[in-house]
């Protein structure tokens, strides 16, 4: 009978330590797990961001493809070869034949917009040397990623014909998809 | 039993503050990471190349000048045609651009910028606005005659 309540006490004594022991792993594990999932936070957060920064370059750099093709570029017109330079008369010429380019690059609208010197209104034939925003192809919807270019054109003052160089926008507008 | 089990809290304990430095020494490491995370920014490098082919209104010998000529007549102290001071008119251009050209505050992306054109490592024009943050964006051109401009965004 004493024999029997000893191994029954030292039973009870083994079970304690067993859901002692249990109980630490089970704290133990959530801790780790926890610790984890902090460090994955972590490290994900910066690809994440450097996702959105890569989405925006690759925006960006499409963008300036475009702003380099012929289409747009002002090539040595200018004087010498220059990148991200917009030949205005070639866009005015683009404008008039863009329905031939509907299918021919694969975006749903083009705009340009000059920052500075500061111009309000939309480009016209009448307006062209004054103005804000030159619709070159027409959307109205879609994403718009943009990038710096500098809008040359001829100018005559009377008496002699010279470069003049501004300071705009080129939008493009992708799909939503 | 009892000093068994303090032993055990005691092990538990240094468990604890072992992990708690592993995730302090974890924490510094990724700040000081992103303190220092200057990127090229193409939007920023198209900014400096159109911003130097733009044409001011300074003439010299009845041939207008471009911002990069600009930077070459101020750095050579020279004058325009009209008799003002290049660097003058290179000042007014360029702080006029940058206000256009990057809207800063609060409610826009960019929260600051920082505009510099150097002349032989030597300032020749610095413009800055708004807040320097720990996430910036910049361009860097190096031309002839040691001329570099420089341009960080702050986002």
């Amino acid at each position: 009978m004493v024999n029997k309540g000893v191994n029954n006490r030292g039973n009870k004594k083994g079970q304690v330590k067993v859901q002692q022991m249990a109980f630490m792993i089970l704290g133990l594990t959530l801790f780790f797990v926890l610790v984890g999932l902090f460090a994955l936070s972590f490290v994900f957060s910066g690809i994440k961001d450097s996702k959105n920064l890569l989405d925006e370059q690759q925006a960006t750099l499409l963008v300036q493809k475009l702003a380099n093709s012929p289409e747009f570029t002002c090539g040595t017109a200018f004087g010498t070869e220059k990148t991200n330079c917009v030949d205005l008369d070639k866009v005015w010429a683009l404008k008039n034949k863009i329905k031939d380019y509907s299918q021919f690059w694969d975006i749903d609208g083009i705009e340009i917009l000059k920052i500075y010197p500061d111009s309000t209104g939309e480009c016209t034939r009448g307006n062209f040397l004054n103005c804000e925003t030159l619709t070159v192809m027409d959307s109205g919807s879609g994403v718009g990623k943009s990038t710096f270019v500098s809008l040359c054109r001829k100018e005559s003052d009377g008496n002699k014909v010279f470069n003049k160089c501004e300071i705009g926008e080129l939008i493009v507008r992708f799909s939503n998809e | 039993m009892n000093r068994k089990a303090q032993s055990e809290m005691v092990g538990f304990g240094i468990i604890v503050i072992i992990i708690a430095v592993l995730i302090l020494v974890f924490i510094s490491i990724s700040l000081s990471n992103n303190s220092s995370s200057e990127s090229q920014s193409y939007k920023s490098e198209a900014f400096v190349q159109s911003y130097l082919q733009f044409t001011t209104t300074c003439e010299k010998n009845t041939r207008v000048q471009s911002n990069l000529e600009l930077i070459k007549l101020c750095k050579n102290s020279g004058t325009c045609d009209d008799g003002t001071l290049a660097c003058k008119v290179l000042n007014e251009t360029s702080k006029d651009i940058l206000e256009s050209a990057w809207k800063v505050g609060e409610d826009f992306p960019v929260k600051g910028y920082e505009f510099s054109i150097f002349s032989q490592g030597n300032p020749l024009l610095e413009i800055s606005k708004g807040n320097k943050t720990s996430e910036s964006r910049g361009s860097s051109q190096v031309f002839s005659e040691e001329l570099q401009i420089d341009f960080i965004s702050y986002y």
